[in-house]
Formats: C-alpha cells, sequence, structure tokens
C-alpha cells in the first residue's frame, strides 16, 4: 500500500497509556494532537471538540470509557458538583460514563467519524447506554484479556482500511452507517464458509439485493444462483419445487424433474421469505441442511445435494419458533447466531444522501430515461449536454453553486429535510420508488428545466408532489374493504407483482369513476395524493383514456 | 444508613475493577508473551508501576487497587461479590510482593510476575461477568 498516511488517530483517553500502546505498535499511525500545550491524546471532550470540529482532520477516534479528570472538564455541565454523597455519586457516575458522554457529542458534528471504544461493548456496565451505542456508535469488542493492545491496534486499522473500501459491491450500496460497515466486515468473512445463512430485516431493507449482488459473487461457488421465493409458491407445490419430483409422482408429473436444491448445484440456494416455508416442507429441508441430501418426490433414493442454503426472512424466526410456527431446529440448522440483520432505513439516516445519490445515478444510467432528459433540455435552449456527461441530484439549492454537471435535479432544502425526517417503513425500496417518480414527474410531465447563467439546465423536483408521495409511503394500515381482481398472468414473480399493481389500479380506477383524487382517498383515506396516484397509474402504463 | 445498591452501581462497580485493575494489570502485553526478559520487564514496569497516569500522579498497580478496593469494596460485598474480589486481590498482593524488585528480577520471577498480571486479569473479568449475570445485587 502506497498510501501517503497511514491515517490520522484522535485517542480521547485521561491517561497517555493508550496513544503511547498505538504509538509503540502502530508507529506508522499519525496521532493527532490536542490541548495546550500539545499532547498525543486529548484528555477530555474540552480537549477533542477543538480538533474535531475543524472537518477532515481526523480519520478515526479511539475513545476511552472512564475518564478521572475534574468536575471543571465532565461532561455533561461541566458543573462542580461538590463533596456530599449524592455529588459523590454523581461524580462517580458521570466519571464512569463519560466516555459514552463524548461519543454522544462526536455524533452531533462527526456523525459517521468511525469511532473505536477500546471497552468490550459485553464490559459496558450500562445496559441502556449500551444498546445505544451499538445502534450508532461504532463500538468493537476490544479486551479480550491477552492481548488488548494487538487487538487494539488490529481494530483502528481495519476502521482506518473502511475509508478505502469501495461504497458499493455491485448493486449493493454499503453506505456509512455503523452497523452496514460492521455487516459488511461479516460478510466478507461468512460469505466464503459453506454455512447456512440467515438474512433479517423487515421487507425492502435489501435482504434480496445483498443475497444477489454481495454473498453470493464472494461465495467463490461458481454453480448459479437460484431464488426460490418461499411465499409465492401454493403449499401442496412446496416439496417437489424444493426437491424435485419423478415421472408420475403425483398428476401432472409428466417428466422427471430437479427441484432448486439440485438446480443450485455448485452454487447458492436462496430461499427468501423463509417464514413462510409451510410445515410439511420444513422437514425435508432439515433433512436436506442436516444430511446434505435430497429425495425427488416419488423416489426412494436419496441424492446429495451442493447447494449453500441462505435464507431470508422479514420477521423474527425465534418468535416464531416459540410459538410453533417454524421449527426450532430448522431455525438452529440456519446459524441464527451469525444472523446477518440489514437495520431499517430509520436507524441509518446517515446513509440517506449515499442512497439517494445511488438511485438518482441509475435512474441517468437509464438510456431512454437518458433520451427523454437530454430532449427536454434541447427544448429549454440548453447546450445538449456531451455523452456520458455526469447528471447530479442535488439535496438543497445552495449546492448548485459548486455542481459541475450540466444537468441538475434540484430538491428544495424543505424537501430533502422530510425525507430525513421521514419513517420510511419500506426503508430503501421505498425510498427508491418515491425518489424514481418525483424525478420521473420532473422529466416527463412538468415545466422542463430552466437554463441558468452558467448555461446548466435546472430541472426542479416538486416539493409537494414529494409530499404527497410520503403520505403515501405512510398509509401502511390495512383497510376492510375488498377488491376483486382479475386473475393476473406472468412468467416470473417480478412481473406477477407488476400485473398484480396494473389490475388493482384499474379495479380502482373503475371503483373511484375515474376520478383520481377519489381513488386516492379509497387507496389512502385522503385526496391530497391525488397527483402521486396519477403518477403510479402513468408509470403502469395505464392510460386513463383507454380504461375510461 | 447505606442504601441498598442498584444493579448498575454493582456493575458499575466491578467495572471499575475490571478497568482500573484486570485491564491495566496487561495493558499492553503482546499476544504471545516476550521471549526477552529485558522487554519483559520493560513492560511490566510500564503497567504495574504506572498503571494510573492521570492528573499529573502516577499510581503502581497495587496502589490503583487499594483504592478501588477501598471505594466499590464494601459495595462489591454487600452484593455477595467479596469471594471474587478477594481473588483479585489475591493476584494483586503477588504482584505487590515482587514489583518492589523489579528491576533485580531474574527471568524466572519475571515469569511469576507475569503470571500474577494475566491471573488479575482473568479474576477482574470473573468478577464483572458475576455482576453482570445480575441477581445479587
Ligand atoms: N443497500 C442497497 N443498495 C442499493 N439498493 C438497495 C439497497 N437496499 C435495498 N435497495 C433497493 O431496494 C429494493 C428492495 O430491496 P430487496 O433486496 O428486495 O429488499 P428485501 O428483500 O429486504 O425486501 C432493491 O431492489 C434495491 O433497488
Ligand atoms: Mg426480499
Amino acid at each position: 500500500m502506497t498510501r501517503s498516511r497511514a491515517g490520522r488517530v484522535l485517542v480521547v483517553d485521561d491517561q497517555p497509556r493508550t496513544a503511547e500502546l498505538l504509538g509503540r505498535l502502530a508507529p506508522d499511525l499519525s496521532l493527532v494532537p490536542a490541548g495546550s500545550p500539545p499532547k498525543p491524546h486529548a484528555a477530555s471532550w474540552d480537549e477533542a471538540e477543538p480538533v474535531l470540529s475543524r472537518p477532515g482532520r481526523v480519520d478515526a477516534v479511539v475513545l476511552d470509557l472512564a475518564f478521572e479528570i475534574p468536575d471543571e472538564a465532565l461532561l455533561p455541565d461541566r458543573r462542580p458538583l461538590g463533596d456530599d454523597a449524592a455529588a459523590r455519586r454523581l461524580r462517580r457516575e458521570r466519571r464512569d460514563r463519560q466516555g459514552l458522554y463524548v461519543l454522544e457529542r462526536i455524533r452531533r458534528i462527526a456523525p459517521d467519524l468511525p469511532v473505536v471504544l477500546t471497552t468490550a461493548h459485553e464490559e459496558i456496565p450500562f445496559e441502556e447506554e449500551a444498546r445505544k451505542l451499538r445502534a450508532d456508535g461504532f463500538t468493537y469488542a476490544v479486551g479480550e484479556e491477552e492481548d488488548a493492545g494487538e487487538s487494539l491496534v488490529a481494530l483502528v486499522r481495519r476502521v482506518l482500511s473502511d475509508r478505502e473500501a469501495p461504497p458499493a459491491t455491485g448493486r449493493f450500496y454499503w453506505g456509512r452507517s455503523a452497523a452496514m460497515r460492521e455487516l459488511r466486515h461479516r460478510i466478507s468473512a461468512l460469505a466464503p464458509t459453506p454455512l447456512p445463512l440467515l438474512v433479517t430485516g423487515p421487507t425492502g431493507t435489501g435482504k434480496g439485493l445483498l443475497v444477489r449482488e454481495v454473498i453470493h459473487p464472494l461465495s467463490g461457488r461458481r454453480g448459479p444462483l437460484v431464488v426460490f421465493d418461499c411465499a409465492t409458491v401454493p403449499e401442496t407445490l412446496l416439496p417437489s419445487a424444493l426437491f424435485g419430483a419423478v415421472r408420475g409422482a403425483y398428476t401432472g408429473a409428466v417428466t422427471d424433474r430437479p427441484g432448486v436444491f439440485e438446480a443450485a448445484a455448485g452454487g447458492t440456494l436462496f430461499l427468501d421469505e423463509v417464514e413462510n416455508l409451510a410445515p410439511d416442507a420444513q422437514k425435508p429441508l432439515l433433512t436436506a441442511l442436516n444430511d446434505g441430501v435430497v429425495r425427488r418426490l416419488g423416489e426412494t433414493a436419496e441424492r446429495p445435494h451442493q447447494a449453500r442454503v441462505v435464507a431470508a426472512a422479514n420477521v423474527d424466526l425465534a418468535a416464531r419458533s416459540r410459538d410453533g410456527g417454524f421449527r426450532a431446529d430448522l431455525l438452529m440448522r440456519l446459524n441464527p447466531a451469525l444472523a446477518l440483520r440489514l437495520p431499517p432505513l430509520a436507524e441509518r439516516r446517515e446513509d440517506l444522501p449515499g442512497l439517494a445519490a445511488q438511485t438518482a445515478a441509475r435512474t441517468f444510467r437509464d438510456p431512454s430515461t437518458r433520451r427523454q432528459i437530454v430532449s427536454r433540455v434541447r427544448a429549454a435552449g440548453a447546450p445538449e449536454p456531451p455523452d456520458g456527461a455526469p447528471f447530479d441530484l442535488l439535496l438543497d439549492e445552495e449546492a448548485l453553486a459548486s455542481c459541475e454537471a450540466p444537468v441538475a435535479f434540484v430538491l428544495p432544502r424543505k424537501g430533502w429535510k422530510a425525507i430525513l425526517a421521514h419513517p420510511w417503513p419500506g426503508n430503501v425500496r421505498q425510498l427508491e420508488m418515491v425518489l424514481g417518480d418525483l424525478m420521473a414527474a420532473a422529466i416527463y410531465a412538468g415545466s422542463g428545466p430552466r437554463v441558468d447563467r452558467r448555461s446548466r439546465a435546472v430541472f426542479a423536483l416538486d416539493p409537494g408532489l414529494l409530499f404527497d408521495l410520503l403520505a403515501e409511503a405512510d398509509a401502511g394500515a390495512p383497510r376492510e374493504r375488498r377488491l376483486a381482481l382479475p386473475f393476473p398472468r406472468a412468467s416470473s414473480v417480478e412481473e406477477f407483482r407488476r400485473e398484480l399493481e396494473r389490475e388493482a389500479m384499474r379495479a380502482l380506477f373503475r371503483e373511484a369513476e375515474g376520478d383520481f383524487a377519489r381513488m386516492a382517498e379509497l387507496m389512502l383515506g385522503s385526496r391530497g395524493a391525488e397527483r402521486a396516484v396519477r403518477l403510479r397509474f402513468n408509470r403502469l402504463g395505464l392510460s386513463a383514456r383507454a380504461e375510461r | 444508613m447505606t442504601e441498598p445498591a442498584t444493579s448498575d452501581e454493582v456493575r458499575a462497580a466491578a467495572y471499575r475493577v475490571r478497568h482500573d485493575v484486570g485491564k491495566a494489570a496487561r495493558f499492553s502485553a503482546p499476544k504471545e508473551s516476550e521471549g526477552d526478559a529485558e522487554r519483559l520487564r520493560e513492560r511490566l514496569a510500564r503497567d504495574l508501576l504506572g498503571a494510573r497516569r492521570a492528573e499529573g500522579k502516577t499510581l503502581s498497580l497495587p496502589e490503583v487497587f487499594d483504592a478501588v478496593a477501598a471505594a466499590e469494596g464494601e459495595l462489591l460485598a454487600r452484593a455477595g461479590l467479596g469471594a471474587p474480589l478477594d481473588a483479585v486481590a489475591r493476584g494483586v498482593e503477588r504482584v505487590r510482593a515482587l514489583l518492589p524488585r523489579l528491576p533485580a528480577l531474574d527471568g524466572n520471577d519475571l515469569a511469576r510476575l507475569d503470571e500474577a498480571t494475566r491471573d488479575v486479569a482473568r479474576a477482574a473479568s470473573e468478577l464483572l461477568r458475576l455482576a453482570r449475570g445480575g441477581g445479587s445485587a
């Protein structure tokens, strides 16, 4: 590695020993001096703050938990505490958890700066805070009693090397939240093993994408990735779909047919939404995992299989297994202790800008969208952007000043604020849909771009539409009313889903007698989202005139 | 007069023993013990003679232990953790016996001192583990 600098580390510790240890064991790291006169560590928040509030001075922080420092330096309020029993108790408590107070301050000015706590997570005596730290700090277990120093150095190096890791693996964007960085490390260790894995997390957090773009490619397996959606295969067909069937095993089995286990030989079998697997299919799945064999329906001989199984679940399988919906022994075979948990988007809001940029980039790469953008730019009288010129999505108007792209989409600041504050129950999938719809509205409808003084084409994104889309995204509550739909025809699950949505929209359109505001009301309980509904309707390829 | 300690307080006290004593005892110990007696002596001097250096004071490991035990011993004992704390104390006493002669210790004694730090660290971890197990408070 030929980096000009190995990494700048700020040690925040009341004692000099951690800085000395790093200096001895990792002389290539530079320790950022703090305090006056400067020394290789900051002994309190007051000494750390001036260093951290100048952006870009520090690549990582190493932070201790307990600080024996005077009241005047103690967060949260640096108040002299006095000397009665209550004061002593309070002082003790503040000193004991000073590192957590410091971490909280660090997060306010540097939400994604890597922070290594020199305390093992398990050691933190305050359960409540420890849990919070896991959510947004960057805590590692340090303190294997035999080699605290060396593992600390290894952790610091790992954190620093994260800076160089590409932000995405394939189409899967990692972002910089602590939870995702941690997940990334665990996956790079687990993906190449033959262990069955469980991926958990609410819908839309990227479980499927993770398996496709990361786990299977990193597995090093030459065989195919076979995706099996446990939610959509009818219960009666599950066993034969999973394990195959021989001719005549059941009505309609006219030829010998392998199941997905055999199809995934040498590759990965992805069992999506595994919580939907009927009890009848759970037992043979357990056998397949335990003994490495499958038996086609109607056959007595077992065949060895060479598929590596990765399962995804939207729900808490442990709870399911407690109330009998999922076999406990099957869950155990999926290595629940190693489960890869994708956090809800609301738990990693620091990744919203990155995900937004990722979504925009994908929209801009799409050739037909690009053509449409270029034709609107031309119509507005702006110079035609050269082939391959970058387009930008800007998250507030001020970013325009420093934007180099010839075409920019600008979201007003209040719009971005609403995105930051939104709960995102549908997670990344929903973010993509909202941004996609918002951009589509500017590209296909709207008044076209304006041309600014620097001859750039600027598309304004409509905050009103954004609010509608967010309101729509919020309305998740099931309604009692029923919708009768013709059975969709499709050749893939994706297509089935799209057809289903088209049919649903058609039915709603008829029910609302072609009135989009009424449709919005039926769908979401409010007429406000009329435009969003109309847009979605059009994006599904439906035309109001044809339907009327 | 003494109020009963909350489980958070018990854990915090045990954590202090672990952090200030157990961890300090082997703060810069390498994964594989130093083969070389002088390097071992140097490390033991660093970790044990300067077990706490803050606010302009330097305390040895036995001195840090005495301070922590004076402050937390009673609370831990009341929480039923007297015995595991004693295990830490026994390790510290072995350190206390050898430490004054550190510059002159031979290879065997250095190894015994190193072993004592290991026992201190282990006993302190065990104390914290028991305190986290709860129930006793
Ligand atoms: N980390 C990510 N990077 C890029 N896109 C993502 C990411 N996570 C989710 N998405 C987007 O959200 C959509 C839904 O993801 P998916 O894997 O189907 O979620 P899940 O299986 O958890 O319901 C994906 O098609 C993808 O476009
Ligand atoms: Mg999925």
